[in-house]
């Protein structure tokens, strides 16, 4: 095992030094990118992500003036409001160091189609290069920017990782999560039939077509309940809503939790 | 009933379908496992997808000079070349055709392009009986029904079904639903009608354009009955099809038949120079090969999206995605279902398909499976883009996104409209609560939503901020 | 709708439609988009082949096994020989074939039986038809067949279709066949790479051999001394 990704927490969990982690770098600096979603609906996974990153010894800063990176209004074909919200985004964000997001599908917003959405606008476009490749999804940034695997968190209970489309096909993110997990203690990672499956949220397609996204996350949900597994964790708050919204009109006992919430609990 | 609520209805209906849902499942899980078979006899499956998309870009690219090609090297072997802007020229000239020789009975091979501009119904309005010749669109033509699947057309349909038709129509022991028997039943029906037809039809895989020569690939073998029997044989197919070199198929092929159905190759993969040449036995005295246009010119207009053109019909991302899955092919009501039938039927069709972009997750299995690595979810995201600033959605989505754009651009103005929600939301009164006058219906019907939280993270931010002496964050159960 | 058609059909001016459609998309192309041409012939690189010689023939021979073609190796034309009457003994109702000498030779006990290519197309009421072929394809397990060999329907029509070919046509992969069978069409008007007999799994995805072709596919491939 790579000793240097090892961190302290396990000898110490209460003194956390960035600096003994890697030598050569010092804490970065922060910035929450909590979307929209999460502010309003599901702000206890923002709370996860805060008590997870500093007690990796990150300083963090939530830019105040942040709202929606525009993802609504880009998915929904949209694109002048999606581009009005990206402004707004790249002004708030503008030179931060690290920007770190608890969902991979508003990561992807801002990695993956921002420089489309900025095309014909030189300034914008150099500004989206400057920003956007600092946009980190939260299991990527631990795992490959703070370059810590093991958080010394435990969690003795069996679990498995949806991969959120997002996740998986736009920031090539499979491993990370999973990778974060294997080092919980206590933990047992379980690979369900089809994780890659999606879970039929998509956004403004799980309202205009409800039946057929409940229907593909009834699948999600069976797959989950014959694996056994008592939580399913993924790194995208809104497929926690769809699969736990199904989940939770099943007699079933299989919950949903956010990688960040599961890391804090286990570190509590 | 306009597409969209049409589609709307069938798909809610197809989701509903236990036995439809096991039917697809099982045919899929067939598939899945030889198409990964498949893939590892390439030495590298991403390499050969990257030259494939390499090789169709020139293609598309210069489509222009390779159709001008490929017309001038197959015409001096004595083919005629038309050019069909649309459906309705197309079928003009088949039309004409046939009258020409008198034609009474034409026998097909599978083309979606037939089914694009119509072909059947355009033959048999002129008293002319088409058969279709492939089995799978055999028994959907039996069933009056259009194919459900562009490679597998009988794709929902379980082999009792088959054998009830079959005993129905052809007049085949009830009890016997073999596959061979049934198949044996299928072919000795069609046999006569192949020896008499005056016309064959058939679609193409693919034009090549340096030796002037039409492929066609299939399996079962009546493509090739209808391009050796019958004394006229028309190619029916669209302007992108072309590869520039003979040498591409070593790649198309393969690719191909992989990504269809997980076959090395498949069982017959034929090449057309000409008619039949003097010193030959058999073959059509005349090929005469329609290149069609409708709308494909204009979707090559567009930068962005001229990729759909790259598409080789495999079916590969009809089978990855979830939605097909779920909603099945009919549901569609669109010549090509599932991804690349949600993505390229806005644009060659118009506006009155719109509501298929929006029927997709956008999960981008089907990218992940493309053979040319179309980009299939972009486009479907591009597709929404034309629509919108078309001001083609409808009002309350306009609405909405004003409302959200209007609120995401000053910070305190999102916080107090989050606030005023979430107080909304939470005082939601049991009266509403469950019926259409509930704003929280659409989602809550079909799963439970989660409780608004009493402050959002900006809030408790703030708090937490402002100093230890602040309330402890309230849990949200 | 069908005399409208047929009015119609006035109306679509061949001439004129082709202009239409190129000039459609020539203005469609405009600015011409980047696309080099892309390196010809890059298969053999991604799709894992055989080397020339033993291990071709090998190759060729297990997917033969897997496409499901009956491949009989003979070593000398007394083999042949037998090696055909066993199969055409219990083959009842005529033969077709193409007309060439060695062909004429092998099938000169069932003379009265067939038909040659020369004297006629080849019907449905035809039990095996005989062809040799253009080239096999170690690669795919493929036989390649052209209007030269004795027509279209031949190799499709029966039931059964009986190939005799050398080992030293054999070529390594699919790539190297088709470089080699571009000016075939100067004296053939069509050619079908052939991978195991006539198949169909539009049926609950399971496999039916002899859809619309051959339910049998034979290869006599004489290996050359
Ligand atoms: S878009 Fe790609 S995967 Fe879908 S049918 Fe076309 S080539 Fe196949």
């Amino acid at each position: 095992m790579d000793r240097r990704r090892r961190s302290p927490l396990r000898r110490n969990p209460r003194l956390v030094l960035w600096t003994s982690v890697n030598d050569a770098t010092r804490a970065p600096e922060v910035a929450l990118f909590i979307p929209c979603f999460v502010d309003q609906v599901t702000p206890e996974i923002g709370r996860d992500l805060v008590s997870v990153l500093e007690r990796l010894g990150c300083r963090l800063r939530f830019p105040e003036g942040q709202t929606c990176c525009g993802q609504p209004a880009f998915n929904a074909g949209y694109r002048s409001q999606a581009r009005a919200m990206m402004r707004h985004f790249l002004d708030v964000f503008d030179g931060a160091e690290a920007i770190v997001c608890p969902s991979g599908s508003c990561t992807a917003m801002a990695r993956r189609f921002y420089a489309e959405l900025a095309a014909g606008e030189a300034k914008l476009e150099e500004q989206a290069r400057q920003v956007c490749p600092r946009v980190y999804e939260f299991s990527e940034f631990v795992v490959r920017r703070l370059g810590v695997v093991d958080l010394g968190a435990k969690f003795p209970h069996r679990v498995a990782v949806h991969d959120g489309c997002h996740m998986l096909r736009e920031l090539r993110l499979k491993q990370e999560p999973r990778e974060l997990l294997r080092r919980v203690e206590g933990l047992e990672l379980v690979e369900i039939e089809d994780a890659e499956r999606c879970c039929g949220f998509g956004g403004s397609f799980s309202i205009a077509y409800g039946m057929v996204s409940e229907a593909m996350a009834a699948r999600k949900a069976d797959a989950l309940e014959a694996s056994g597994v008592e939580y399913v964790a993924a790194c995208d708050p809104s497929c926690l809503l769809q699969i736990g919204g199904v989940l939770a009109r099943r007699p079933g006992r299989v919950r949903t939790l956010h990688l960040a919430s599961l890391l804090a609990r286990g570190l509590e | 009933m306009n597409p969209a609520s049409r589609f709307a209805r069938a798909a809610a209906s197809a989701a509903g379908d236990a036995e439809l849902a096991a039917i697809l499942r099982r045919n899929l899980a067939t598939y899945d496992q030889a198409v990964a078979a498949g893939r590892g006899r390439f030495l590298d499956w991403e390499a050969a997808r990257r030259r494939a998309q390499a090789v169709k870009r020139d293609a598309i690219a210069h489509l222009d000079r390779y159709l001008e090609e490929f017309e001038r090297r197959i015409t001096a072997r004595g083919a005629v070349v038309h050019w069909a802007a649309d459906a309705a020229a197309a079928r003009a000239v088949i039309l004409a055709l046939a009258a020409r020789h008198g034609v009474r009975q034409v026998v097909k091979s599978k083309s979606m392009v037939s089914e694009e501009i119509h072909l059947r119904e355009a033959f048999e309005q002129a008293g002319i009986a088409a058969l279709e010749t492939d089995l799978g669109e055999y028994i959907v033509q039996l069933r009056n029904e259009p194919p459900y699947h562009i490679v597998t057309p009988a794709m929902h349909l379980r082999r009792e079904h088959i054998a009830a038709l079959f005993h129905q129509r052809l007049g085949t022991p009830a009890s016997e639903t073999s596959p061979e028997a049934l198949v044996r039943a299928a072919r000795r029906e069609m046999r006569q009608r192949f020896v008499s037809a005056g016309m064959g039809v058939t679609g193409a895989n693919f034009l090549i354009a340096d030796h002037g020569l039409v492929a066609i690939t299939e399996n079962e073998g009546n493509a090739r009955l209808c391009y050796s029997l019958p004394p006229v044989q028309v190619v029916l197919t669209g302007i992108e099809k072309l590869l520039p070199r003979l040498d591409d198929l070593a790649l198309f092929w393969p690719l191909l038949a992989t990504a269809g159905t997980g076959q090395p190759i498949t069982c017959y993969s034929s090449l057309l120079g000409g008619p039949r040449r003097e010193n030959e036995p058999d073959g059509p005295r005349e090929l005469h090969i329609v290149l069609l246009d409708n709308g494909r010119s204009r979707v090559l207009a567009d930068a962005a999206q001229r990729e759909l053109l790259h598409c080789i019909r495999c079916g590969a991302c009809l089978n990855a995605c979830p939605v097909f899955q779920t909603v099945g092919g009919h549901a569609y009501a669109t010549t090509y279902p599932g991804p690349i039938g949600a993505a390229l039927t806005p644009l060659l069709r118009g506006p009155a398909y719109d509501h298929l972009a929006y029927a997709t997750s956008l999960c981008g299995a089907c990218a992940e499976v493309c053979p040319v690595r179309i980009e299939i979810h972009h486009q479907l995201l591009r597709d929404r883009g034309h629509a919108a600033a078309a001001r083609r959605r409808g009002w309350s989505e306009r609405l909405e996104i004003a409302a959200l754009a209007w609120a995401a651009a000053r910070p305190r103005r999102f916080e107090r409209a989050g606030r005023w929600a979430r107080a909304l939301l939470r005082r939601r009164p049991d009266a509403v609560d469950g019926t259409r006058l509930d704003l929280l219906r659409p989602w809550t019907r079909y799963r439970q939503a989660p409780p608004p939280p009493p402050q959002a993270f900006r809030e408790w931010w703030r708090r937490r901020a402002a100093g230890p002496a602040a309330p402890p964050p309230e849990k949200n159960a | 709708m069908s005399r409208r058609e047929y009015e119609t059909r006035a109306a679509v001016h061949p001439a004129r439609e082709r202009e239409r459609v190129l000039d459609a998309i020539r203005a469609a192309l405009r600015p011409r988009p980047e696309a080099p041409a892309a390196a010809a012939a890059p298969a053999d690189a991604l799709c894992a082949l055989p080397a020339p010689g033993d291990a071709a023939l090998r190759r060729f021979l297990a997917e033969c096994a897997a496409n499901c073609t009956e491949v009989i190796l003979v070593r000398s034309p007394a083999e042949a020989d037998t090696a055909l009457a066993q199969i055409l003994a219990p083959v009842e109702g005529g033969f077709y074939a193409q007309d060439a000498p060695e062909l004429r030779r092998l099938l000169a006990p069932w003379a009265g039986r067939t038909l040659w290519s020369n004297a006629g197309a080849c019907d449905a009421e035809r039990a095996a038809g005989l062809t040799l072929a253009e080239a096999l394809i170690a690669q795919t397990g493929s036989i390649v067949v052209s209007a030269a060999c004795g027509g279209r329907a031949g190799s499709v029509l029966p039931d059964l279709h009986i190939v005799v070919a050398r080992a030293s046509q054999l070529a390594p992969s699919l790539a190297a066949t088709l470089s080699a069978l571009g000016p075939a069409f100067e004296r053939a008007s069509m050619a079908c790479v052939i991978t195991g007999p006539s198949r169909t799994a539009d049926i609950e995805k399971l496999l039916v051999l002899g859809a619309h072709g051959p339910r049998r596919l034979v290869l006599l491939l004489r290996l050359d001394a």
